[in-house]
């Protein structure tokens, strides 16, 4: 998976502009005129970071924003303003309803690309690795805590992965494991005595080995001040204490660009099977709403005729679930392939309980849905 | 009638002639060159033009609103308008030349409506910023040639003229006068 910018503007000129300042990264572009526009596309393509403009017609800037931060699977999705519009008193508007920066028109493109890069993993075309890594694949993570009780809790809590934990209690022994081995992902703790967290952080983005490698912090959940002075000096994301290990999990994964689509996605005898794990959360559902493309168009790819969704495992039913599903729906009806629902009862009386899905037929097995194809 | 902008001539000249400068600095890489500037209250409707040369012209304008309320235009040729869209683009005059007619006009539209919009912004943010709060307009294209924009009464105005690759652009302000 590349990375995704939006860049939501009115004016073509600056989509271009912002475009070309980017094609020497690894990023693919989603443009937006507008803010229902802008919107539309947060919701379909995921993206890692959206640059917005504030004067638009149809729709402005901060009702984009506004209503960006009220759905909560786009909420997590970093702002960055770009925008002529600049006075104090906007900002500050602008600033309460959440976003990561702020930039004024007239801009230079290096500002710009080095804004994002503080906040997106952003690299030079060519430098990420051809192969990418798969759920299965072993991972280094270097954990920077002096407390070693969270080391452990850390490596029992993924001890189910084939990722490899290293705990360092210091920021010398993190420099030292660094110089040895370079870890595929590094968790430093935001309150090591000292501010050593941004000592370690600085230290590893001025190195041009460790330069790119994802950072989190490690935090509270109340240590509010921490977590914001971490967001600014650039670390890739914030983990808070308790821990939520699946969260934990699809952070990791995103972060360091696993492919993580085996987790739901099987290519069965004759069909593609797509399956919710137990527990789905809304981590889950963006990570198959950002495979589901390119996966069902290997199917076609390869032969495939039929995509079964076995949708069993879900404990309840929501707008995003239904949104996705829709979602297949239509990708499965433009690539004129069939498609079926598996479900249990509790499910399709959930899915009875809205406009989109009232209607739809539900099979009770794979075996089931396999035996009779429905027609899209 | 005494008009109640809260800045001086010179303050304004300083606050417009650094907008645009600005602007050519970080996205542009020709020159600004600020070269002189006529104008001052007027009482009555007035038709002059502070920009004229009988060859086809393209004006650029956004407007803030607010507090403070004004235009400011943005005048120049249409050849200096292509080089300068190139430019600001990133494009090669080669590329420019295959676009079809419409093509061409809609991309010199849309660049010079957002060199407009940051020259603007960038002034009413001074602005906003001594407490003079206001919005910008979205940006509007005229084109043509031997043509006077007509202001009403009770307005200040001022044409800031920039040399700009041997050519001229001229930024001209037109703030309503408060009572």
């Amino acid at each position: 998976m590349g990375l995704k910018i939006l860049t939501v503007d009115d004016s073509r000129a600056v989509r271009i502009i912002v475009k070309k300042a980017f094609r020497q990264f690894d990023c693919d572009l989603v443009e937006a005129a507008n803010g229902v526009e802008g919107l539309a596309a947060a919701s379909k393509e995921n993206p890692d970071i959206i640059l917005l403009d504030v004067t638009m017609p149809v729709m402005d800037g901060v009702e984009m924003l506004a209503k960006l931060k009220a759905e909560p699977l786009l909420k997590p999705i970093p702002v960055v303003m770009l925008t002529a519009e600049a006075g104090r008193e906007m900002v500050l508007k602008i600033a309460k309803l959440g976003i990561r920066d702020y930039i004024v028109k007239p801009f230079k493109e290096d500002v710009l690309t080095d804004k994002v890069s503080r906040i997106i993993d952003l690299r030079p075309v060519g430098e990420r690795s051809s192969k990418q890594k798969g759920l299965s694949d072993k991972c280094e993570i270097l954990v920077v805590e002096d407390k070693p009780v969270i080391i452990e809790q850390i490596k029992k809590g993924i001890a189910h992965t084939p990722w490899n934990i290293h705990g360092a209690t210091s920021s010398g022994e993190a420099i030292d494991f660094c110089q040895k081995q370079l870890p595929d992902l590094i968790i430093i703790s935001l309150t090591l005595e000292d501010d050593a967290a941004a000592t370690i952080f600085r230290l590893l983005r001025a190195n041009v080995k460790t330069k790119y490698i994802p950072v989190f912090g490690l935090a509270v959940k109340t240590a509010l001040q921490e977590q914001q002075q971490a967001q600014q000096l650039g670390f890739t994301s914030i983990v808070t204490k308790p821990i939520d290990y699946s969260e934990l999990e699809a952070k990791i994964a995103k972060a360091i660009n696993l492919d993580t689509s085996e987790k739901y996605f099987r290519f069965e005898e004759d069909y593609l099977l797509i399956n919710f794990p137990e527990a789905t959360n809304s981590n889950h559902i963006n990570e198959v709403s950002s495979y589901l493309k390119p996966k069902i168009s290997n199917a076609v790819d390869n032969g495939y005729n039929k995509v079964i969704f076995d949708v069993h495992a879900l404990k309840n039913v929501n707008m995003p679930v239904i949104k996705l599903l829709v979602q297949v729906k239509q990708i499965c009806r433009e690539l004129t392939l069939s498609y079926s629902l598996v479900a249990n009862d509790d499910v399709v009386m959930e899915c009875q309980g809205f406009e989109e899905s009232k209607d739809w037929v539900f099979y009770n097995s794979i075996e089931e849905a396999k035996q009779t194809p429905v027609a899209v | 009638m005494q008009t109640l902008i809260p800045f001086s001539p010179e303050t304004l000249e300083e606050m417009l002639v650094t907008s645009v400068e600005k602007l050519f600095s970080t996205m542009l890489s020709s020159q600004a060159t600020f070269n002189h500037s006529v104008g001052g209250e007027i009482n009555s409707e007035s038709s002059d033009t502070p920009f004229n040369t009988g060859k086809p012209m393209i004006v650029s304008m956004v407007g803030f609103i607010g507090v403070a309320n004004g235009v400011v235009y943005i005048y120049m040729e249409e050849d200096l308008a292509k080089d300068l869209t190139c430019d600001f683009l990133g494009m090669e005059q080669e590329e420019f030349a295959i676009f079809d007619a419409d093509e061409k006009q809609e991309t010199i539209n849309d660049a010079l409506g957002e060199l407009a919009n940051m020259i603007v912004g960038n002034f009413k943010n001074m602005w906003c910023d001594e407490g003079y709060q206001c919005k910008l307009t979205i940006p509007s294209i005229v084109r043509g040639r031997n043509f006077a924009i007509e202001t009403t009464s009770s307005v200040l105005r001022h044409a800031y003229h920039f040399d700009v690759a041997g050519s001229t652009l001229v930024a001209d302000l037109i703030l309503k006068a408060g009572e």
